[in-house]
């Protein structure tokens, strides 16, 4: 705990000021029932109602409060990018593992694989998937996840073949060979990278989602930051009397912020 | 030896290619509650029977799976890809009707971001005392940025708010190629979505050559040419630049790709009528056919761009 704190207090301004953003981000997300004014299915306001004090950021066209909506957002898109990015990250160091461990025609074909899907624009791939899978919020993690691994495979693949050249995995390999062993062996070069990869791809989760959304895909009841953005960007009148300013830009804004304070996290230091 | 791993190349790309169309072919028939032989109108849009005949004659569902591949093939041998259900017409039609709007906005796009990233990384990555770094911070966060937001934000900002440009389509609604002040007018749509793409793809270039450059800095002969007193200019241009050109090929390649895919959510954005305004169309409707048509095409358009690159690359690196 006290290493944690003291890598923390090395870390530059900028960095700190995003680490502090992304716990509030947290906190909002962790407590956002009790923040929340209005449950977020509750229609029954007067439709459109500029902000004030009973709705903070007015009301929507069908009568939901965007403030509550915008809440409940923090907590639905911030679960999707933590699973999604574990997932990812999870499934494309264990795939490299596989490849790096087996090697032979196990490595080949993942590896083939892997340069096919870099070849071919992911998004488009996972909005394929997406719109033919049933429009579930998990469904949507899952095609996130099968196409956005190959990225964190090619880089840790590359390190482990690195770190095979170790003396002490050469040693762990010699002695036993087992799977698992050399796993826990290679564990402390790759956890950091897996590490940076988590935050990447936290990232990438809220911008597919946020994109996918924009095509209208993925659960419409699930009102994550991408839905409250597509339902302002649908309504008509958006641009009439700065609608848009406590509509469309709240969220916006929230998604902004996510994603840029996730990237300067993890930028290499000179 | 030589013409032995061109050969080796080439297979590879076919084997690509082949794994591509498998994928196409089977995605949409693996995936669980797969929708494609549900037509019983429930996204509300009616097939009109002749159409789903024709529809029938292209999927074939009853015949065995090994068959329809080979139907697949046949079809798409022919450049057939099926029938829209929403637009009612061949697929491929409205695939190359899209696909040079997509190409007018990606191609102008992919050149100028490249150039202006690969002059400001080198700037970045010479700049004294390193100071070049602070700049990172703020390429990564609009990179972090998903496109679609950036282009609603720019659509809103410029388009909307201060009308500089026209917020949407590519062309005054009702213009045809030969009214006068066509070109003009197209160019003047055409603005607007295409600073927001460069804008959107400079960051990952220029980090790219800001990274290359910090390399080739150190190499001896960049060294010796500054205590040669050769203008700094001319170490830019002949010992940096040129050096790194072929790492930016590989670069361009993957660029090429990121362009193409970053048009697209541009396009459905500013309702250009490109490619991505015809996915956004295919996904709203729920129109199969259109979208594995996209699909197959963007597979189709990544693999032959991978290609041309390691074959240049592959020749480059002979006379080297």
């Amino acid at each position: 705990m006290n290493e944690l704190r003291a890598r923390i207090v090395k870390l530059p301004l900028y960095k700190k000021v995003c680490l502090a953003i992304l716990a509030l981000y947290l906190v909002i997300a962790i407590f956002a029932p009790a923040i929340m004014p209005y449950a977020a299915s509750d229609f029954s306001h007067r439709r459109l109602a500029p902000p004030g004090r009973a709705h903070l950021l007015g009301t929507n066209e069908l009568g939901h409060d965007i403030f509550s909506l915008l809440i409940n957002g923090f907590r639905i898109t911030i679960s999707l990018a933590l699973v999604a990015g574990f997932a990812t990250t999870t499934l494309g160091t264990a795939l490299a593992f596989i490849s790096v461990y087996f090697g032979g025609l196990i490595d080949d074909t993942l590896h083939f694989i892997a340069n096919l899907f870099l070849m071919v624009p992911e998004l488009v791939v996972i909005m394929f998937v997406a719109v033919f899978a049933a429009p579930t919020l998990s469904n949507t993690v899952i095609a996130i996840v099968l196409f956005s691994w190959v990225r964190v495979y090619k880089i840790v693949r590359a390190k482990l073949l690195d770190c095979l050249k170790k003396d002490r995995v050469i040693y762990t390999l010699s002695l036993k060979g087992n799977f698992l062993d050399v796993a826990r062996v290679l564990a402390p070069d790759v956890l950091p990278i897996w590490g940076s990869f988590f935050v990447i791809q936290c990232n990438r989760a809220v911008m597919y989602e946020t994109t996918l959304s924009f095509f209208g895909i993925g659960d419409p009841l699930a009102k994550t930051w991408g839905k409250l953005i597509k339902s302002a960007m649908d309504y008509s009148n958006l641009y009439y009397d700065n609608v848009f300013l406590w509509y469309l830009l709240p969220p916006v804004l929230v998604v902004l912020g996510f994603v840029i304070c996730l990237a300067l996290l993890v930028t290499q230091e000179e | 030896m030589r013409r032995n791993s061109v050969l080796r190349l080439i297979l590879r790309y076919i084997l690509y290619l082949l794994v591509a169309i498998l994928v196409s072919f089977a995605l949409p028939r693996l995936i669980p509650g797969n929708p494609l032989f549900l037509l019983a109108g429930d996204h509300g849009i009616d097939v009109p029977s002749n159409l789903l005949k024709q529809f029938e004659a292209y999927y074939a569902p009853d015949l065995p799976i090994v068959e329809q591949f080979f139907l697949y093939l046949r079809n798409l041998a022919k450049f057939d890809l099926g029938y829209s259900f929403y637009y009612k017409t061949p697929v491929i039609t409205r695939i190359l009707g899209a696909f040079k709007w997509t190409m007018l906005l990606s191609v102008p796009a992919l050149l100028i971001s490249t150039m202006l990233a690969i002059g400001l990384g080198v700037r970045m990555g010479l700049a004294p005392k390193g100071r070049g770094a602070s700049l990172l911070p703020p390429l990564l966060a609009i990179q972090a940025v998903p496109t679609v937001l950036i282009a609603a934000l720019g659509q809103i900002l410029l388009g909307y708010k201060l009308r500089v440009f026209p917020a949407s389509g590519a062309y005054t609604p009702g213009m045809t190629p030969h009214s006068p002040g066509y070109a003009l007018d197209v160019l003047a749509h055409l603005l607007l979505p295409l600073i927001i793409l460069i804008i959107a793809e400079i960051p990952s270039t220029a980090i790219f050559a800001y990274n290359s450059t910090l390399r080739i800095k150190q190499e001896q002969y960049v060294t010796f040419a500054k205590y040669l007193g050769i203008d700094h200019r001319d170490v830019r241009r002949e010992f940096i630049i040129k050096n790194i050109l072929p790492e930016m090929l590989g670069k361009l390649s993957i660029q090429a790709i990121m362009c193409v895919a970053g048009s697209l959510f541009v396009e459905a954005v500013f309702s250009y009528p490109g490619l991505g305004t015809l996915l956004k169309q295919a996904t709203s409707y729920r129109d199969y056919p259109l979208m594995q048509g996209i699909l197959l095409m963007s597979c189709l358009y990544g693999i032959g761009i991978n290609f041309i690159f390691e074959f240049i690359l592959h020749r480059y690196t002979r006379f080297r």
